[in-house]
């Protein structure tokens, strides 16, 4: 579990973190969202022990990060924002080189590296030098690195940035296999549609302070917003509107050219229940869909000052 | 009429304007940096300490004779005040110069600002003087404000202007010429220290062995000039002999004898000149080629790498690949010493077949020599000395620095990896990886030692040059890592490295320092060898310290400044 309390963390007169309190269970996958200078790579560097915080705590695993620092170093496995490579290394040697930083014995290491190369899917580069990788490769092998040590908390900064789409779609299925294998992952990024996907909760950082962290379905009632469903029928929309309006749930019904736009007072069940009046009534859905509240969305609602 | 001519004139002469934006931005940047107005005020603060020194040595308390006789040792001391302080410019001057120029081109190569730098109209005339000229301009600086001082130092009497003048322009004028060299190997080269290493082999070559030759085979009528012609010849093409000859007779008899100075300087000017043109004509053929090609590797360094790696891991059983060597040990050590002694590039394989080269030579030479042929001796065991220590300052400052431009200190930060097992990792692969320069240097050190003394020499190599060497390696290493730590650029980190070796060496241990001056005197009078050995080690344990204090210093800094 990471956790920090009311931690702060200051540059001069420049407060980069500001009082935040984080919680993020075993397991979960965190996205950490905010807009440049939020805070957010300081947090996540506070956390695996490269900066110290100007006031209160952080915890992993119940570990104190400022005063059981080695500890946690063990525990996590970090990537910044821009990894930087050892260009005179190969694949193989730079893996094996941080197996033996992290203390694996010798006699284990071959395994371990040849079992992160096969999961990051890298063992046909194993032999190639670190410099002469695709930056979606040297992504790869960062997150090959991060794993090296089987780390229960993995910290990622950025790990999609710069990435063509082919290679995020790769990392992304490989973040949903460690969450397979039970790891907590914290994970900071700017591609916010790409964190809606994989993430459990999320928090949205600015000026240094959480201004939101929860699950996606708790951001709709924190920005007030109804459910929406879109539906098409084949023929009759004004007896659809008609049934559509009569319902309790339903807070506002409205023709949208071909289709129909239904507000609902909470979002629980709303696709079910316009399926089965309509059907109920037999009408015929050429089409039904949730307007779902994009991450996006949110990001900017929130990070616009709407919501404090 | 006569406000356009002054407009034109003012605009022909216009620093920023013939140099470019690049001079103009550096300028700005520089005169933010705090950093500058420290090494400015720590540098007279150093030179001033030393003149002190000297003076209270010279007619301290416990200084005998009349005040007639302790004023007429004023000359003297004033003389040998600014022989030293001058010497220790031109060797320091030049090899920082050297420094700040390495990575001046070829990092702007590396990180592609080069190509954007050349689609705009910025001309490359004004990017290779730009860059020169922002970057020596602070040395210059160092040098201008040291002139007040040297002007003080003439209230001693026996040190005429045409010494100071001469001294100063023999300075700048090298100063210029090895800072434009390191620029024209900065384009050829990736790495710094590559660039640092190859021009100062250069120089070795160029101002110490070639003209060492020459001057040895006129001597033995073997040249096509006599002796005097090949002496003076040399004297106007080498900024070192200019010197030398300059100071010589100055010492000796307060008059300085070297006249052509100002031709030297000249000579000196237009080598530049060429050198300039030549990294205008290579810089703009440099930049698309950075944006495409990897580094290149010598065949000789890929055939000594696959040698190697067969010969000392037997790893094709248990590895997959046999060119991929097994971490062993700590894997810092392993990591810094996977480069192996020569290490991977082609400049680094070049300059070690130049080493190797110039060692056979200076080993063969001083084997043929006469044994009081101090000269010859002196010039190769003191340029082995250089590069050794010189490499070393690399190594040390830059295996922080380099891990630092790389971006890779913070993941290597995140390991559970404990700080001293870092710098100690660093130190030992610093130490190790310069062994080979190291024996080379202490080979040719004995074959001196031996041809003047015989068996009798064993105790002055074992003493002399055993604990001066361990103390020196243990400081360079020490104060490089220390300011590995402390700078962000591997060129800021070595010329701090090196500045302050200098500094210490020349200034305070060098002949001319209180503490050797209480050793000669009392070596004349009462002969006491024990009394210059208990000095050496005294002086070789502080130097020692030192060095492992700042090396303990490095280990607590090193969690400062990450990003």
């Amino acid at each position: 579990m990471i956790e920090t309390k009311n931690l702060t963390k200051n540059y001069g007169n420049l407060t980069a973190v500001d009082d935040l309190n984080l919680t993020i269970k075993d397991g979960d996958i965190f996205g950490f969202i905010g807009p440049n200078g939020a805070g957010k790579t300081t947090t996540m560097r506070i956390l695996v022990t490269l900066l110290e915080p100007t006031g209160g705590s952080a915890f992993i695993n119940g570990l104190n990060v400022t005063k059981d620092g080695k500890k946690v170093r063990r525990l996590v496995g970090y990537m910044p924002d821009f990894m930087g490579v050892y260009d005179d290394l190969k694949v193989f040697e730079y893996l094996e080189f941080f197996a033996a930083a992290f203390g694996i014995e010798r006699k284990k290491r071959k395994s371990i590296v040849e079992g992160v190369l096969e999961l990051t899917d890298l063992e046909s580069k194993k032999s190639a030098t670190v410099d002469s990788l695709s930056r979606g490769m040297q992504q790869r092998l960062g997150l090959a690195r991060v794993l090296i040590h089987d780390p229960k908390v993995l910290i990622l900064d950025e790990p999609a940035s710069g990435l063509d789409p082919r290679a995020r779609i790769e990392i992304r299925e490989l973040l949903r296999e460690l969450k397979r294998m039970g790891k907590t992952i914290m994970i900071s990024s700017h591609i916010l549609s790409e964190l809606e996907e994989i993430c459990d909760h999320v928090g949205i950082i600015e000026h240094g302070r959480l201004v939101f962290s929860g699950t996606m379905e708790e951001i709709r009632p924190r920005l007030g917003i109804e459910s929406k469903v879109r539906v098409s029928v084949a023929d009759h929309q004004d007896k659809a509107i008609e049934l559509l309006s009569a319902l309790p749930q339903v807070r506002q019904v409205q023709a949208l050219g071909d289709e129909i736009a239904v507000t609902f007072h909470e979002g629980k069940d709303a696709n079910g229940i316009v399926a089965r009046t309509l059907v109920n009534a037999g009408l015929d859905i050429i089409s039904i869909q949730p307007e779902r509240l994009k991450l996006d969305d949110a990001f900017l609602q929130l990070t616009k000052g709407m919501v404090h | 009429m006569t406000t356009a001519l002054a407009s034109t004139f003012s605009d022909l002469f216009d620093p920023v304007r013939l140099f470019g934006p690049i001079f103009d931005k550096e300028l700005r940047v520089s005169s933010r940096r705090r950093r500058n107005y420290f090494l400015r005020f720590a540098y007279i603060l150093l030179l001033s300490i030393f003149i002190l020194s000297i003076w209270y040595s010279t007619l301290g308390i416990r200084s005998s004779g009349s005040a007639v006789y302790q004023i007429s040792r004023l000359s003297s001391a004033g003389r040998q005040i600014i022989t030293t302080i001058v010497w220790f410019q031109f060797i320091a001057a030049q090899l920082i110069a050297i420094v700040m120029l390495s990575s001046s081109v070829s990092d702007e190569i590396h990180t592609g600002t080069l190509a954007v730098l050349m689609t705009t109209p910025i001309s490359s005339f004004q990017i290779v003087t730009g860059k020169l000229m922002s970057k020596l301009l602070q040395l210059v600086l160092l040098l201008a404000i040291s002139l007040p001082l040297l002007a003080i130092i003439r209230v001693f009497g026996g040190v005429p202007w045409d010494y100071v003048a001469s001294s100063v322009c023999i300075t700048l004028t090298a100063t210029l010429l090895a800072g434009a060299l390191s620029l024209l190997m900065s384009i050829t080269y990736r790495h710094a220290y590559t660039v640092i290493l190859v021009t100062v082999m250069v120089y070795m070559v160029f101002f110490g062995a070639l003209p060492g030759l020459f001057n040895m085979l006129a001597v033995k009528g073997m040249f096509i000039f006599d002796r005097q012609v090949t002496q003076s010849l040399l004297a106007l093409t080498n900024p070192f002999v200019a010197y030398a000859a300059s100071s010589a007779m100055f010492i000796r008899s307060g008059v300085p004898s070297f006249f052509s100075w100002p031709l030297h300087c000249l000579l000196m000017l237009a080598v530049t000149a060429v050198l300039i043109a030549l990294a205008v004509w290579r810089v703009r053929k440099a930049a698309p080629v950075s944006t495409f090609s990897s580094t290149a590797k010598l065949w000789s360094a890929g055939v000594l790498e696959r040698t190697l790696t067969r010969i000392f891991y037997k790893a094709g059983s248990l590895y997959p690949d046999s060119s991929i060597i097994p971490v062993t040990g700590p894997p810092i050590i392993w990591k810094e010493m996977r480069k192996g002694f020569i290490g991977r590039s082609k400049g680094e394989a070049a300059m070690f077949v130049l080493l190797i080269g110039a060692f056979l030579i200076a080993a063969v030479l001083l084997l043929l020599s006469s044994g009081r042929n101090f000269f010859l001796s002196g010039y190769f065991i003191s340029a082995f000395y250089l590069v050794a220590l010189v490499r070393m300052a690399i190594f040390s400052a830059g295996g922080i620095t380099i891990e630092k431009e790389a971006r890779t200190w913070p993941v290597l930060l995140a390991t559970p990896l404990e700080d001293k097992d870092i710098v100690r990792g660093k130190a030992i692969a610093a130490f190790r990886r310069n062994v080979p320069l190291l024996l080379m240097y202490f080979i040719l050190f004995s074959i001196t030692f031996f041809k003047m003394a015989g068996i009798k020499s064993i105790p002055t190599i074992a003493h002399n040059m055993l604990l001066s060497l361990a103390s020196s390696v243990l400081f360079v290493i020490g104060s490089g890592l220390y300011f590995g730590t402390r700078f962000r650029t591997t060129t800021s980190a070595v010329a701090a490295t090196i500045g302050l070796y200098l500094a210490i060496t020349f200034l305070f241990c060098g002949a001319f320092n209180p503490l050797n001056r209480f050793f000669y005197t009392a070596v004349f009078r009462r002969g006491g060898q024990w009394l210059y050995f208990g000095v050496t080690i005294v002086r070789s344990l502080t130097i020692g310290a030192t060095g492992l204090s700042l090396a303990r210093c490095a280990r607590r800094r090193l969690r400062r400044d990450i990003f």
